[in-house]
C-alpha cells in the first residue's frame, strides 16, 4: 500500500526519485515532515537557470565597476579614510593601488559602464542587472566557490542546481535536470554536488564533445539486442515486483531503465551542434579558435535550455590573475565575451531569455591594489566587494545595484551576500527560501542556510 | 481498535485522508468567546485521554500532557496544527465517525460539545498553562540520557517462534498491535541475505546448495560462524565504520592533497572487526591511541579516526585552519559516538538539546593540543625493510636541506619579531593562561604575522646557499619518488598529552597546518560566540557536556572504581586502568579521560548508539531511525526495551560486536521472508513492527563487488595501499580498496550514493535511482567486461553449449537459481535476437541488471 503512485513518483522529479523513494521509506519519521518536493510558492519569473561561473575571480574594477579614483591614486596606498572600512582579512594588502588598464564606456540606452574587455556583452547592457556590491569574507578559492554555489564554505551542502532540481524537477525526462560543463583543468565537485540530498540531484558533468557519460551503447550491441534486453529486464523485474508487493523504489528502478533508454535515443541530438546554422554558430563564435570552446558550450547550453533542462552550470577556469592581469583578463574576456553576448542574443530572439535566468560571476573579485613581487602586475583575491550580473528570467536589465568604495575595495552600499543572491534566485523561480527545505537531523535545511534577503530591486 | 492507536502514533495516510473527509463533512464547530485551559481543557483530557497518554511512560507511547509533544517538538509528528483544528490529528482522532478509528478506543466518545471545545482550543492558538501541565520535559528526563537498565525479556504466547531473546521483544510489540510475523525465508534467500549482509558479496551457487542440503539443526549457526570468522566480514563491516568516521584519503577542500598513508587506518578497522576487538578498546585506541602508556604502532594508527578530518591547506589564517579541523573532529565524535548533533552548539547553545556552547568548547579542549599528521612507525620489520631499500646519502642530504630551511625560518621569524612593538612582544610572550581574552585575541593576531609560506621562508635562505639548497631540494624530491617512504601513518598526535616522543614527518600542502609543539602546549580553549575564532568568550577546560555529566557522575577519576573498563583488552589496557586508579584526577584532562568516560559500562549513549547502528545496517533502519541523533528531537525508539536490553547485553558480553550480530542474524525476526501477507502491508505499511524483511538496494560497493564476484573475476587481495586513481575503473579488487579521493569517487561509488566528500559522519546511505545508473550498468566498460568474462567462464565450464543449458548456467551463477519456464522462454527469445554481441554475454548482462540481483532480500 504505497503512498506514492508511480505517476506521482515520476512527477516528483525527472532524474531523482531519491527524495520520493526516501519519503516512501521514511514517511512516518519526522525526517520528512512534509511534501519533499514542493512546487512553486509564488508566481515565477524564471523556469531555468544558467550559471556562468568564472573560477579564480574576475577583477571587478576591470570589468563592471569603473573606478576613476583608482587611476588617480595609481601607485599610492589605499587612503586612510577608505582603508578604515576594508575588512581585516588575510590577503587584503592596502599598498600600491593599481589603476585598471582598461577604459570603460557607457553602453546601451541605460548607459551602464562596461569595460572595453567586454565589447560584445556591452551591446546587451540593457538586459544586464549588475550588482556591484557582492560581498563575503573568504579570500580562498575553494571555500569561496562553495559559498557562492552551495551557501557554505565547507562544500558539504547541496549546490544551487541540486536544490532547484530537487525542488522543481526537470521538464525533460530524457535529459539530466542539472548539467555541468567546464573549461580549464580545475573542477570542484562540491560546487555542483548533491550534498545531503540524494545523489540523483547532483550535477552531471558533461564533456561538450562527448556528451553524457555512458550514454552510448557499446558498439558490439545492436539496437535490436538492446531493445530486447530492456524488454527482458522489464518482464523479469515486473514479475518479481508482482511477487514481492509494490514498492516505489523497485518501480522507480524499473522505470529508470526506460528513462535511460529514452535518454540514449534523444540526448545525442541535444548535444549535436551540426543542427545549428552557420549564422547561429558564428553568432556565438564557434568559428573562431579563441572563442570556439566556450561558444560550443554555450550553444549546447541553449539547446539544453530549449529542451527543458533546469540548471546548467558552466565553470570557466583560470581567472586567477595574481600576475599579468593584462594578459590574463585580455585572454579570458576575449574567449568568453562574444559567446556570452551571442548566447544572450540567441536566447532573446528565441523568446527563451524571458524565462531563463542567467548569472555571471566568480567566487570573489580582485583587489584594487597590485600584488607584491610580480614582474607584471596582478591583483589578489578580494571578497569584500565585487560584481556579478543577472539577466533574463524577470530581471530588470539596464540597472546597477549597490556600490563599492571609491577604489573598489569594499561594498559600501546595499551589500549582497551569496545567501541574499541565492534567495533572489529562488524568488525568481517562484520558490520561497523558507519553504523549500530538506529535513535532516531534525533541522529544516534551507538553501540559504539561515536565510538570506531577496534583493527585490533586481526585478524592478 | 489497534488501528485507532495507529492514528495517533504513526501517520497512516489513507486512514488520515478518510478521517479528513469525515471532519470536513461534520457540522461546523461554533467558536466560543473565552477559554480556560485549566478548567475546561485539562479535565477533558484527564477524563478521556490521560489513562494512556500521560507521563514519560505513557502506555500508548504518545503524550497529551506536554505542549511540546502536541506541537511535534519531541520527536513525533505534530498532533495539532495551531489555529487549524480541522487539520489537526488530535481532532481527527476524537471526531472520527468510524468507531474502529476513533479515540478513545474504549468507553464513550467525546460529546459533540466536548469535541467543539477541543477544536476551539486549537483554533484559539492552543493556550497552555505551564503551572498545570509542563510545556516540555526537563532535558534530564530525556530517555537517551537515562542509564541503561537491563529490562526483563518479555514472555510471549508463541514461544515456539522465538529463536533469540530479540524475537520476544519484537513479538511482544507485534502482539500489542495485532500484527504477526511473516513466514521464514527460504534457505536460498537466507543464504544470499547472510552473505550480502555479512560479507557484502553474494554466495556462489555451490554455497547455496551446501546450505540447502545441510540438515543439521544448527546449519544456520554454522553458516553464520563461517561468515563471521572470515576476513571478508571485516571488509564489509569495516566499511560501515569508515562511513561513520568520515574517512577518506585526501585532504578535501581546494588542494585536496592525497594522504598516501591513510590506508593503514582502513586496514586497522578491518582487522578490528575481524578480531571482534572489544568496542570499548576499539574506541579508546581511536580517541586516545597516542596517549596510551604503552606505545604500539596499532594504537597510533587507530587515531586515524580523528585525523580523517578535512584540512584546508590553502588557508593562510592558521587559527581558522586549525579551528576548522577541531570543529570537524568534535562534530564527528558527537554524531558518531554520542549520537548527538553537537555542531549546533558551535555558534550558540543548542536549540533543542541541552548542549551549551560551553559544553561544546569543553569538548574542543580535548583535541586542541594535537594535530592530524604523518607520524613515523616503530615496527622493526618495516624499518629494516626500509633501511635496506633506501639510499645512504638520502638521509644526510635531506637533513642538510632541512637545516638550510630551518635557519631561514628562524631568521624570518626574528625579522618578524623585530618589527613588533614592545607592547605586542609583551602580550605575545605572556603564557596563554595569564592572558585576558583581549590579550589572547591580540596575541592571535600577532601570531598570524609569523605564518609564512614555504616560498616566503625559502626566499630568506642566504643567496650563497640558495643554489645548493635548490639543487638539494630537487635531488631529494626525485630520490623521494624513487625510494620507499619511511614507514608512517596518518595519525592524530599530541606532543603535549602523549607520553611518547614520536617522529613527525613534514606536512604537504601550500600552507600546511604548522606543527609547532611549543605552540600546541600553549593552546588554551575559549568559548567562541558565533564560532568566530576572533571573538573570545570565557576560557574553558576539557570536559563533557553538563547534562551527560549529571547522568554519569562528574569525575574522570571515578571511572577507575568501575571494574572491567576493558574486560578483554590487551595487557596495556589493564595497566592503563591501574595507572588511572592510582591517580584519581579531579577533572578531565586528556583524551584518555575522554575515552574512559565514553567507554564507561554505564554510559547512557555510546552502547545504545552502537547497537542501534548495528541494527540499522542489518535491517535497513535502526530501532532509533535517526541513528546519529539520539537527542530530544531525534526519533524515538520503536522498541525501547529491546534497545536497552541490547545495549546492556552488548556491554555484558565484553562489548562484543559479533555477539550482537549473532543475536540479530540468528533471530526469527531476521529470518523472515520479504513476502508478507496483505495484513502485514495494511497494518504495518512501513514495517515498523518488523512483520517482514524489508528488501533494500545494495550499497555502491556491494553492487560493484557482486558483479565481480558473479563474473568470477573478483581479486580478494586484502589490505595495503589503495588502488591508485588511474587504475580504479579497471581494478578487480574489492571496492573498499579503491583510492578514496574526496569529491572524486570511483564511478559506481558516485552513482550509487556511496561516500563522496566525506565532510561529516554518515550514519546511513541514501538510496536514489536515476537513469544514469542504468546507463552505467548497461554501457560502461565495467559492465561489458564483467558480462563478457562471465560468458566466457560459463562456456568453459559447461560442455553442453545449447542456449537452454547456458541460460540455466547463467541464472545459477547470477541469481543462484534456475529459470522457471516463463523466464527460460524470455531468455531464449533474448538469445535469438539478432546482433553482433554474443547472446550469452547479453543474457548475463541483463541478469546482472535485474532488481533481484541488485537488492538484498
Amino acid at each position: 500500500m504505497s503512498m506514492l503512485s508511480r505517476r506521482q513518483l515520476l512527477q516528483s522529479s525527472t532524474l531523482g526519485f531519491g527524495a520520493a523513494a526516501l519519503a516512501a521509506l521514511l514517511r512516518d519519521d519526522r525526517l520528512l515532515a512534509a511534501d519533499p518536493t514542493p512546487r512553486r510558492h509564488r508566481a515565477a519569473t524564471a523556469d531555468q537557470v544558467v550559471f556562468l561561473f568564472l573560477g579564480g575571480g574576475p577583477g571587478h574594477v576591470d570589468t563592471f565597476d569603473p573606478k576613476p579614483d583608482l587611476t588617480k591614486y595609481h601607485g599610492q596606498d589605499v587612503p586612510e579614510s577608505i582603508a578604515r572600512h576594508v575588512p581585516q582579512i588575510a590577503r587584503s594588502p592596502l599598498q600600491n593601488l593599481l589603476g585598471s588598464p582598461w577604459k570603460f564606456h557607457p553602453a546601451g540606452e541605460s548607459g551602464i559602464q562596461i569595460s572595453e574587455l567586454f565589447p560584445h556583452v556591452a551591446r546587451c547592457a540593457d538586459d544586464l542587472c549588475v550588482i556591484r556590491s557582492c560581498r563575503h569574507d573568504s579570500p580562498i578559492h575553494a571555500p569561496a566557490e562553495y559559498l557562492s554555489t552551495t551557501g557554505s564554505l565547507l562544500g558539504d551542502r547541496p549546490s544551487l542546481g541540486a536544490w532547484l532540481t530537487y525542488g522543481l524537477g526537470s521538464e525533460n525526462h530524457n535529459l539530466p535536470g542539472f548539467v555541468v560543463f567546464k573549461t580549464g583543468e580545475t573542477i570542484r565537485p562540491p560546487a555542483t554536488a548533491a550534498g545531503f540530498l540524494p545523489a540523483s540531484y547532483q550535477g552531471i558533468f558533461v564533456d561538450v564533445e562527448q556528451g553524457i557519460p555512458h550514454l552510448a551503447r557499446p558498439e558490439h550491441i545492436s539496437a535490436e539486442q538492446r531493445r530486447a534486453q530492456l524488454d527482458f529486464l522489464n518482464r523479469l523485474n515486473r514479475r518479481q515486483l508482482a511477487a514481492q508487493g509494490e514498492t516505489s523504489e523497485l518501480e522507480a528502478r524499473i522505470e529508470s531503465y526506460e528513462l535511460g533508454f529514452r535518454m540514449q535515443m534523444s540526448a545525442p541530438e541535444a548535444f549535436d551542434l551540426t543542427h545549428e546554422t552557420t549564422e547561429t554558430q558564428n553568432l556565438y563564435g564557434v568559428d573562431n579558435p579563441q572563442t570556439s570552446e566556450y561558444a560550443s558550450i554555450l550553444l549546447t547550453t541553449r539547446r539544453l535550455i530549449e529542451r527543458g533542462v533546469r540548471f546548467v552550470q558552466i565553470r570557466s577556469g583560470g581567472w586567477d590573475a595574481h600576475s599579468d592581469l593584462l594578459g590574463n583578463h585580455t585572454g579570458k574576456c576575449g574567449a568568453t565575451d562574444r559567446p556570452i553576448a551571442g548566447f544572450l542574443h540567441d536566447l532573446k530572439r528565441r523568446g527563451l531569455l524571458e524565462r531563463t535566468l542567467v548569472i555571471w560571476g566568480g567566487e570573489f573579485g580582485r583587489t584594487p591594489t597590485a600584488q607584491r613581487g610580480a614582474a607584471k602586475p596582478g591583483r589578489d583575491h578580494s571578497p569584500s566587494g565585487y560584481s556579478m550580473w543577472l539577466a533574463g528570467g524577470g530581471v530588470q536589465g539596464g540597472q546597477i545595484i549597490g556600490a563599492t568604495d571609491p577604489v573598489g575595495y569594499a561594498a559600501i552600499e546595499r551589500p549582497v551576500h551569496p545567501h541574499d543572491l541565492h534567495a533572489t534566485i529562488l524568488h525568481a523561480l517562484g520558490l520561497d527560501q523558507h519553504r523549500l527545505y530538506y529535513e535532516r537531523n531534525n533541522r529544516r535545511e534551507l538553501v540559504t542556510v539561515n536565510g538570506g534577503h531577496v534583493v527585490s530591486e533586481v526585478f524592478g | 481498535m489497534r488501528q485507532t492507536q495507529s492514528i495517533l502514533c504513526w501517520p497512516n495516510i489513507p486512514v488520515l485522508l478518510g478521517i479528513w473527509l469525515v471532519v470536513q463533512a461534520a457540522p461546523a464547530v461554533s467558536a466560543e468567546p473565552s477559554l480556560d485551559f485549566g478548567r475546561q481543557i485539562v479535565p477533558l483530557l484527564r477524563e478521556h485521554c490521560f489513562r494512556c497518554h500521560e507521563g514519560r511512560d505513557a502506555p500508548a507511547g504518545i503524550r497529551l500532557d506536554l505542549l511540546a509533544e502536541l506541537k511535534g517538538e519531541t520527536g513525533g509528528d505534530p498532533l495539532v496544527v495551531i489555529g487549524k483544528s480541522a487539520q489537526s490529528r488530535l481532532l481527527k482522532a476524537i471526531s472520527s465517525r468510524d468507531e474502529s478509528l476513533r479515540m478513545p478506543p474504549e468507553g464513550q466518545p467525546l460529546a459533540p460539545a466536548e469535541v467543539a471545545l477541543i477544536a476551539h482550543w486549537i483554533d484559539a492558538g492552543l493556550p497552555w498553562d505551564a503551572n498545570i501541565l509542563p510545556e516540555r520535559d526537563s532535558p534530564d528526563e530525556h530517555w537517551a540520557f537515562q542509564p541503561v537498565k537491563r529490562p526483563a525479556i518479555p514472555r510471549t504466547k508463541e514461544e515456539g517462534w522465538a529463536r533469540t531473546p530479540i524475537d520476544r521483544f519484537i513479538r511482544a510489540a507485534q502482539h500489542a498491535r495485532g500484527v504477526a510475523p511473516a513466514k521464514e525465508a527460504s534457505r536460498r534467500t537466507l543464504a544470499r541475505r547472510l552473505f550480502l549482509d555479512l560479507w557484502g558479496l553474494p554466495p556462489s551457487s555451490a554455497d547455496v546448495a551446501a546450505f540447502e542440503a545441510d540438515e543439521r539443526p544448527d546449519a544456520v549457526e554454522r553458516l553464520v560462524d563461517r561468515l563471521l570468522d572470515d576476513p571478508k566480514y571485516g571488509e564489509r563491516w569495516g566499511r560501515h565504520w569508515l562511513d561513520v568516521a568520515r574517512w577518506a584519503e585526501s585532504e578535501g577542500f581546494e588542494s585536496n592533497h592525497s594522504r598516501p598513508f591513510a590506508w593503514r587506518y582502513r586496514d586497522y578497522v578491518v582487522q578490528a572487526f575481524n578480531d571482534d576487538k572489544p568496542f570499548n578498546w576499539f574506541l579508546t585506541q581511536q580517541v586516545a591511541g597516542d596517549e596510551l602508556p604503552d606505545y604500539t604502532d596499532e594504537n597510533l594508527i587507530a587515531t586515524g579516526f580523528l585525523a580523517a578530518a578535512r584540512i584546508s591547506s590553502n588557508e593562510e589564517d592558521k587559527w581558522l585552519q586549525k579551528n576548522d579541523v577541531t570543529v570537524d573532529i568534535v562534530n564527528m565524535v558527537g554524531s558518531a559516538l554520542l549520537g548527538l548533533t553537537l555542531h549546533c552548539a558551535q555558534c550558540h547553545d543548542h536549540k533543542f538539546d541541552p548542549i551549551t556552547a560551553s559544553d561544546y568548547y569543553a569538548l574542543h579542549a580535548f583535541f586542541a593540543r594535537g594535530l592530524p599528521l604523518n607520524v613515523e612507525l616503530n615496527d622493526a620489520a618495516l624499518r629494516r625493510e626500509h633501511e635496506q631499500l633506501t639510499r645512504p646519502e638520502y638521509a644526510p642530504a635531506m637533513a642538510l636541506q632541512q637545516t638550510f630551511f630551518e635557519e631561514a625560518r628562524k631568521r624570518l621569524m626574528s625579522a618578524v619579531r623585530a618589527q613588533l612593538t614592545p607592547e605586542e612582544i609583551y602580550v605575545y610572550d605572556l603564557p596563554p593562561d595569564a592572558r585576558t581574552p583581549e590579550e589572547e585575541l591580540l596575541a592571535r593576531r600577532i601570531s598570524l604575522k609569523f605564518q609564512k609560506s614555504t616560498g616566503e621562508i625559502e626566499r630568506q635562505i642566504d643567496p650563497a646557499d640558495r643554489k645548493l639548497y635548490d639543487e638539494l631540494k630537487k635531488r631529494n624530491g626525485e630520490l623521494a619518488k624513487l625510494l620507499p617512504p619511511v614507514p608512517q601513518t596518518f595519525a592524530f598526535y599530541s606532543p603535549v598529552t602523549s607520553p611518547h616522543p614520536l617522529q613527525v614527518l613534514p606536512s604537504i600542502g601550500f600552507y600546511p597546518l604548522p606543527y609547532e609543539p611549543q605552540e600546541l602546549a600553549r593552546q588554551r580553549t575559549y568559548v567562541m560566540p558565533r564560532g568566530d575564532v576572533y571573538q573570545l568568550g570565557p576560557p574553558v577546560s576539557p570536559g563533557i557536556p553538563e547534562v551527560l555529566r549529571r547522568a554519569t557522575g562528574d569525575k574522570a577519576g571515578e571511572l577507575a572504581k568501575t571494574e572491567n573498563v576493558y574486560p578483554s583488552a590487551p595487557a596495556d589496557a589493564s595497566a592503563d586502568v591501574e595507572t588511572r586508579a592510582s591517580k584519581v584526577v579531579a577533572a578531565f584532562q586528556s583524551r584518555r579521560d575522554l575515552a574512559s568516560w565514553l567507554t564507561r559500562p554505564d554510559h547512557p549513549l555510546v552502547p545504545r548508539v552502537w547497537v542501534n547502528r548495528i541494527w540499522q545496517w542489518h535491517f535497513g533502519r535502526g530501532l532509533v531511525a535517526t541513528a546519529d541523533d539520539f537527542g530530544v528531537r531525534g526519533a524515538r525508539p520503536t522498541h525501547p526495551e529491546l534497545l536497552h536490553w541490547l545495549a546492556a547485553e552488548f556491554v555484558e558480553s565484553g562489548w562484543s560486536t559479533k555477539h550482537v550480530h549473532r543475536l540479530i542474524v540468528l533471530s526469527a525476526t531476521y529470518r523472515q521472508s520479504a513476502e508478507a501477507t496483505p495484513a502485514s502491508y495494511q497494518l504495518d505499511p512501513d514495517n515498523r513492527w518488523l512483520t517482514r524483511f524489508a528488501p533494500r538496494r545494495l550499497e555502491a560497493e556491494a553492487i560493484r563487488d557482486a558483479w565481480l564476484q558473479a563474473s568470477g573475476e573478483l581479486d580478494l587481495t586484502m589490505g595495503g595501499p589503495s588502488v591508485p586513481l588511474e587504475q580504479r575503473e579497471t581494478s578487480l579488487r574489492r571496492s573498499l580498496y579503491l583510492f578514496q579521493r574526496r569529491g572524486h569517487a570511483p564511478q559506481a561509488q558516485s552513482l550509487f550514493d556511496g561516500p563522496q566528500e566525506c565532510a561529516s559522519s554518515t550514519s546511513r546511505r541514501e538510496v536514489s535511482t536515476s537513469p544514469l545508473q542504468s546507463l552505467y550498468l548497461l554501457n560502461s566498460a565495467f559492465s561489458v567486461d564483467r558480462a563478457r568474462a562471465l560468458a566466457k567462464k560459463l562456456r568453459t565450464e559447461h560442455a553442453d553449449a545449447s542456449p537452454e543449458s547456458l541460460i540455466r548456467a547463467a541464472f545459477e551463477a547470477i541469481l543462484l537459481r534456475g529459470p522457471d519456464a516463463d523466464e527460460m522462454a524470455a531468455a531464449v527469445q533474448l538469445w535469438k535476437t539478432g546482433g553482433q554481441a554474443d547472446a550469452l554475454e547479453i543474457v548475463c548482462q541483463s541478469l546482472l541488471n535485474l532488481n533481484e540481483f541488485t537488492y538484498l532480500e
